[in-house]
């Protein structure tokens, strides 16, 4: 329930020490690095600008070898489970991949270059391909392909469009008197689009049985050769014979690389991690001899820090307060209950400047609301259960961003389990439909509250002061910061008047006949509650006319802004309406679920074997799939309530995440605490 | 014919839970086209633009709701289904405001929904101020299930 306390370090070390600092600082993961100019000559950055691509290509080299070895050896691919977690490795074996290193990476290039030779020669095989295709019409003529004519006479070749036959070609060619044009007409190919033909004709009647043949949309083929079709279709076969051999010489070789694929995973975080030293050099001061460095980090960690950085290194390590008006990086810290939600409230915006941590105010409200929006203790057993046995079975690898989101289900779970016994949900109304489809017992599952499907408006009217409840709860917490910050005022205009308008509000609707008719309940409060009550809500309202503008000078605007401030507790009403959709998602779960039993009763009725079989399946895939649905829904719809209703009472938001300098590698992370076994 | 009570109040929930239904449906696909295509760019606003997306689909909730209190109050889930054409006609009247501002308002809110989200892919930081402006048109959607309830539960007692 904390914001970290910061403090600004500053360290200074001599120059040919600075590579351990830095790699000494990105395995700590626990120090900011900030930007450090200075106006004098003696100090400079460093470009890296070299080092930067050179970086940017291995990293680029080391993932394309990884996916050309996936590609052609699906099997080599060494998948990386997303809750297991990165492979914590000892130091030492970090600094003995820089022997490794030129090798793996020349390893790296001639991947690439037994690639892309395969895909080269992939493209001339596709090209040998299609002029085969277009050679199959072309087969039985056995004449070279760009066959002339002789002396004497002209020879043409190609398609024409459509089916043609011998004699319609024939009185196609024909003088303008009507006799045919002395020629040779042979069909060499019917297809279904054309038709390959050859025409021999004189020398002299050249012009004429072309121009006759192109006005009918003759078409040469499209590859010449010196040799006949049939030749060069076996010249292009062979060729591809080769081509092929290749490609299967060079997908072996790629085989016996298949060996360095940890290596390339290594050399991808090595360089990913060198990349971001070299980054942060970007931030630092450098000359001749010395390095400096500054920074923030938690307060509590900066004892240790110097102590560790001071012992292994030549270097001084100065420790400075932040100052009071400052900006500093925000980091949180929970108790283990409410620091799963500690992302959702990073996700709508970090505290600002004088602002508290809301992470444990809305993880109770988070795992009411998600419990209340799902309720039903089967999938909330579900949860529990696989959360539990993929935290307990990861235990000691996850990441510390998993655990968080895996312990935010467990606890949704758990609150979900709770709400699901009290209105007697269990997979809907399955243990009813068992005993009634199966052993034709009227069974009645207990609700320990009662039914939501029996009576809604009770339900209804539970979401609405719960929603009163959380609403109230923001509107404390805006109280609790005014007090804080000795806004004395803002506390009483802002906070109190609202709180006395509205309980005095919520205590004369109650007792009317209107709202006692919708939730059918009866109530008689003593007349003098009314009457105090009438008397706070229109001293409140009259406060907050004349105060809820008091940014303005003018009186008259000042009164006007009021008004309209007044007008707010609409606004209010909208809120509290939102949370009905408690009831809605509620409800919405358990129906949906007594459908997928209903249905699979019917699919069970005979009682036989086959029908308990088919029951069972039924059950589990709708139940899985409303599962997954309801919960997608309740936790969207939590969040989008303490967003919009909860966080729009008190919170703003505007402060910037601490981002440590560390290992954003993929496959493995390095501990300075690991020992070589 | 003196059946045709109930059939108009069962129309009046389908209306309901019809109308509103349809506009979130084509209000969160809207979003969700706008979403896909921020996260397209940078995938750590996924969770923001998700939010987003999601907004308008109350409509689509209280629609629900109220053809369940409307099914509820008729008697249709289980119980007697004697019904006055009258009082039927009443049921389809006290549905119709989520119906109609229910499909408007979600078509209307998708918009400034896609708007938002557009808001938070160029500054991310944002979001709070982003999420108010599709918040605003809920209260109109709000209001009509605020009648909707009142007038379904008004209906029931009466004796016509």
């Amino acid at each position: 329930m904390a914001i970290l306390q910061m403090k600004k370090i500053c360290i200074a070390t001599l120059r040919k020490e600075r590579k351990k600092l830095l790699e000494k600082i990105q395995r700590r993961e626990d120090i900011q690095v900030s930007e450090t100019t200075s106006d004098d000559s003696v100090f400079f950055q460093e470009d890296i600008s070299n080092a930067e691509d050179m970086f940017n290509t291995s990293i680029r080299l080391s993932t394309q070898a990884r996916e050309i070895l996936t590609k052609y050896y699906p099997s080599s691919e060494i998948k990386v489970s997303s809750f297991a977690g990165r492979k914590a490795l000892p130091v030492s074996e970090y600094d003995d991949f820089s022997k490794k290193y030129r090798k793996i990476l020349k390893k790296a290039y001639e991947l690439e270059d037994l690639h892309e030779d395969i895909l080269e020669l992939k493209n001339k095989i596709l090209n040998h391909e299609v002029q085969l295709e277009t050679l199959k019409c072309w087969l039985n003529f056995d004449l070279p392909l760009n066959y002339k004519g002789t002396e004497s006479t002209v020879c043409f070749k190609g398609t024409l469009p459509e089916k043609w036959k011998k004699e319609d070609i024939i009185s196609l060619l024909s003088y303008e008197d009507g006799s045919f044009i002395p020629a040779e007409v042979e069909i060499i190919y019917e297809a279904e689009r054309y038709t390959g033909i050859a025409v021999f004709a004189l020398e002299k009647d050249s012009e004429l049985v072309e121009s006759k043949l192109r006005f009918k949309e003759f078409v040469p083929p499209t590859i010449t050769s010196s040799k006949t079709a049939k030749e060069l279709k076996e010249e292009l076969e062979a060729e591809i014979k080769d081509m092929e051999a290749t490609i299967q010489e060079n997908t072996e070789k790629i085989g016996t690389y298949q060996k360095y694929m940890e290596d390339f995973q290594f050399l991808e975080d090595y360089d990913q991690m060198r990349q971001e030293k070299y980054h942060v050099l970007t931030k630092t001061l450098t000359s001749n001899n010395a390095f400096i460095l500054t920074g923030y980090c938690p307060a509590k960690q900066a004892a240790a820090i110097k102590e560790d950085l001071e012992a292994s290194l030549t270097c001084v390590v100065d420790i400075q307060d932040v100052k009071e008006d400052e900006d500093f990086p925000i980091l949180l810290e929970n108790n283990a209950f409410a620091a799963p939600l500690e992302d959702t409230v990073a996700s709508y915006s970090l505290p600002g400047k004088g602002e508290i941590d809301p992470t444990f105010a809305i993880s109770i409200f988070h795992y009411v609301l998600f419990g209340l929006m799902l309720s039903d203790a089967g999938y909330g057993l579900l949860m529990v259960l696989g959360c539990g046995f993929i935290l307990w079975k990861y235990r000691k690898t996850m990441e510390a961003a998993t655990k968080k989101n895996l312990m935010l289900f467990l606890y949704c779970g758990l609150a979900t389990v709770f709400w699901g016994v009290m209105f007697g949900s269990y997979f809907g109304d399955l243990p009813d439909t068992i005993a009634r489809t199966f052993f034709n017992y009227d069974l009645h599952t207990p609700a320990l509250w009662f039914f939501p499907i029996s009576e809604p408006m009770r339900l209804l009217a539970f979401s609405m002061i719960f929603g009163l409840i959380h609403l109230f709860t923001g509107l404390l917490m805006k109280a609790y910061l005014s007090w804080r910050s000795k806004d004395f005022s803002g506390l009483i205009y802002d906070a109190l008047f609202w709180l006395g308008l509205l309980i005095s509000c919520v205590i004369i609707l109650i007792n009317t006949s209107m709202v006692q008719g919708i939730f059918n309940y009866s109530l008689s409060l003593p007349t003098i509650l009314i009457k105090i009550a009438q008397i706070i809500a229109m001293i409140c309202a009259i406060g907050i006319v004349l105060t809820n503008g008091r940014e303005s000078k003018n009186p008259a605007i000042r009164v006007a802004k009021g008004a309209y401030a007044l007008y707010g507790i609409s606004g209010w009403l909208s809120d509290v309406l939102s949370y009905a959709r408690l009831l809605a998602l509620g409800l919405a779960t358990g129906v949906i679920a007594s459908v997928i039993n209903l249905m699979a009763s019917m699919a069970g009725a005979s009682g036989s074997i086959i029908g308990i079989i088919l029951f069972t399946i039924i059950c589990i895939i709708g139940h899985i799939l409303n599962l997954g649905i309801n919960a997608l829904g309740a936790y969207v719809h939590a969040i989008r309530l303490e967003y919009v209703e909860f966080f729009g009472k008190f919170y703003e938001g505007g402060g910037s995440p601490f981002k440590p300098f560390g290992m954003n590698t993929k496959y493995y992370k390095f501990k300075e605490s690991i020992k070589n076994e | 014919m003196n059946n045709l009570g109930i059939v108009f109040a069962l129309l009046g929930a389908a209306f309901a839970v019809l109308f509103a239904g349809m506009g979130s449906a084509i209000a969160v696909g809207k979003g969700g086209q706008a979403a896909a295509g921020v996260v397209t760019e940078d995938p750590s606003k996924f969770g923001r633009v998700l939010i987003l997306q999601l907004l308008p689909g109350t409509q689509g909730i209280y629609g629900l709701l109220i053809g369940f209190i409307a099914l509820n109050q008729i008697g249709l889930l289980g119980g007697s289904s004697e019904m006055s054409l009258a009082k039927g006609l009443l049921y389809l009247a006290a549905c119709l405001p989520m119906g109609f501002v229910g499909y408007f308002s979600a078509i209307a809110q998708a918009n400034a929904a896609v708007s938002a989200i557009a808001l938070v892919s160029k500054k991310p930081e944002q979001f709070g101020k982003a999420m108010l402006f599709p918040i605003m048109v809920e209260t109109y959607a709000i209001f009509a299930l605020l009648i909707s309830i009142l007038a379904i539960n008004g209906v029931g007692p009466l004796s016509i």
